[in-house]
């Protein structure tokens, strides 16, 4: 197995050579990034700014070797936060991300995107469709956003599925929902506080999913966080023989210490320290 | 301005130290418990030291389910998956064989008996080996306000996919509560914790079927050996400590946010560890780095 320290600093390729191939993302904290960054964390320019972070984010994961990333553009807490002004926050976060100047970043990258919507949600199959037809063709590697505006819809979408699809077999109705075979994903990837709900975890995509949860607000994981994952991923969570406990390692296996634990951190979740054991 | 402080929350240790009820009553309805860990799994081996690290696992898993009835929750959704059927014919009939074990085994109903719980093992009617142990579960109707247990066991990945599929069809509306009842058989209030051993791996698709948003915390205690207080702790940060929305302005927590700079940028990940004994186990995550005091 390699070591960390080479790993960091291997090849690209090396990297790609265990990257997941899909992965779920969802991130959030864009503001208190922003804040950070020193730029405003609300308005025009805040919009403005927070796309090209996205836009750098799904780049820095397709070019260590993830073909499908999984996102949701919004969530039923965004409109209930934005209740009165629901649809013109709905169709902003929509074209931010499939709008023309998404569209160019998307030919740039390059890579397909995606839009997947509940069914009774009409013009967004339209939009879906336009940037199917715009995106179609530059790459396999692919963003599919998701937009979720009720606890129901990840379930009334694989309903639709099973209605629409060919056969009853999970593949046939990835099929149906998303118009190809996509591989099942095995990462995820989210910030701040260890949240697992459906509308980030799109049901019929779910594999063996590892979990990672940056407190890095926003889209600010640089390369050497990402293959710091990455390792973990591909050596770390992959060794599961266990050998007996040698007796040093005992208090390790006894702490009260639980990852999930936090406190405060002036309005906002942050993670309670975990001491772990140092070990040779 | 930041609000100030909300008198009804205790501090940690009054909490540790309440009385039961105060517990239960910011406990989670429903919570998915994740019993995916080596030492557990390793059962499919046939070492007898690692059958012996099983009966012991098995024994702390039961008490743990005591404690989490006992702090209040009402419904406790406990998952095993089956190992990689593919790469092993007869992976699925022992894995089957195993859960069929700890799910209704001699300890096990003694322990239900005392949790004066209901007890139901989905998907059981299409599982054979399931069915059979499933018979020596009490007859128990439904029932406002009974615990429950919701077996899930999950065996390799077809298996499971036939039984999803049924549920599909059989479902009365195409909502979540809708496909719930087909699956689960009644209604389950929504899952809004989830308990796990080892590295954090999110559900498969059946238990997160239940989920509205899962606070998610994971033990690295080995054999699910949970006490009343790290319970306790856990539920703290559930309804004391995870909560940061509220109706008014937040706009007041982004004016301390360069104060904070450092703990924001940290390397430090939550799901990135090392290997221990030949398990995963978490790398270190320091305090936050805060100027002044805001913690």
């Amino acid at each position: 197995m390699i070591a960390l320290e080479a790993f960091l600093a291997a090849p690209l390729e090396d990297v790609i050579a265990i990257a997941p191939r899909t992965v779920m993302i969802a991130i959030t904290g864009t503001r208190r990034a922003a804040v950070l960054a020193g730029k405003p964390f609300q308005g025009d320019e805040y919009v403005r700014w927070a796309r090209q972070r996205v836009i750098d984010f799904l780049d820095l994961l397709f070019r260590h070797g993830i073909q499908h990333i999984v996102a949701t553009v919004i969530v039923p807490v965004n409109l209930i936060e934005h209740a009165a002004t629901r649809e013109r926050y709905l169709a902003a976060a929509i074209e931010g991300l499939t709008g023309a100047e998404s569209r160019a970043d998307y030919a740039r990258l390059p890579c397909r995107a995606r839009l997947i919507a509940p069914p009774d949600l009409h013009s967004l199959h339209s939009v879906d469709a336009e940037l199917r037809r715009s995106t179609a063709g530059v790459s396999s590697r692919t963003v599919w956003w998701h937009v979720i505006v009720s606890g129901d819809d990840p379930w009334r979408m694989v309903f639709a599925a099973a209605q629409r699809a060919r056969g009853s077999a999970r593949a046939d109705l990835i099929r149906a929902l998303y118009g190809e075979d996509i591989p099942l994903a095995t990462m995820f990837l989210g910030f701040g506080k260890p949240v697992i709900a459906p509308h980030s975890f799109p049901p019929l995509l779910l594999g063996d999913i590892q979990c990672y949860w940056s407190q890095r607000p926003g889209f600010s994981m640089d390369e050497r966080m990402l293959r710091h994952i990455l390792y973990d991923y591909a050596y770390m969570r992959s060794h599961d023989k266990w050998d007996a406990t040698p007796e040093q390692q005992r208090t390790a296996w006894e702490t009260d210490a639980v990852l999930g634990l936090g406190q405060h951190l002036g309005g906002f979740w942050y993670p309670a320290p975990f001491a772990a054991l140092e070990i040779e | 301005m930041a609000p100030t402080s909300t008198p009804s929350i205790p501090t940690l240790d009054d909490f540790l130290a309440a009385p039961a009820e105060q517990v239960v009553a910011v406990a989670p309805a429903t919570l998915v418990l994740d019993l995916r860990s080596a030492p557990l799994s390793a059962i499919h081996a046939s070492d007898p030291d690692t059958e012996q690290v099983a009966r012991m696992s098995h024994v702390r898993m039961l008490a743990c389910i005591e404690g989490l009835f006992h702090l209040g929750v009402r419904h406790i959704v406990p998952f095993f998956v089956g190992v990689d059927a593919e790469t092993d014919q007869d992976a699925d009939r022992r894995f089957l064989t195993w859960s069929a074990w700890q799910t209704t085994g001699a300890e096990a109903l003694a322990t239900y008996e005392r949790c004066g719980c209901r007890v139901r093992l989905v998907g059981a009617e299409s599982l054979h080996e399931l069915r059979t142990a499933s018979d020596r579960l009490p007859a128990t109707a439904p029932a406002d306000g009974v615990p429950t247990l919701w077996w899930s066991v999950l065996p390799s990945t077809g298996a499971l996919w036939s039984i999803i599929a049924a549920a599909l069809q059989r479902a009365a509306n195409t909502t979540q509560a809708g496909l719930i009842r087909a699956l689960y058989g009644e209604d389950i209030p929504p899952a809004t914790m989830l308990l796990g051993f080892g590295p954090p791996v999110a559900p498969p698709f059946t238990p997160l079927l239940l989920a509205d948003e899962m606070q998610c915390y994971w033990s690295q205690r080995l054999g699910f050996a949970l006490d009343e207080q790290v319970l306790r702790r856990i539920f703290y940060d559930y309804a004391y400590v995870r909560p940061t929305r509220t109706d008014g302005d937040r706009s007041w927590r982004y004016t301390l946010v360069e104060q904070q700079r450092a703990a924001w940028e940290t390397d430090a990940v939550l799901g990135i560890g090392q290997h221990m004994g030949g398990l995963w186990y978490p790398q270190r995550f320091p305090a936050a780095a805060i100027e002044g005091d805001q913690a």
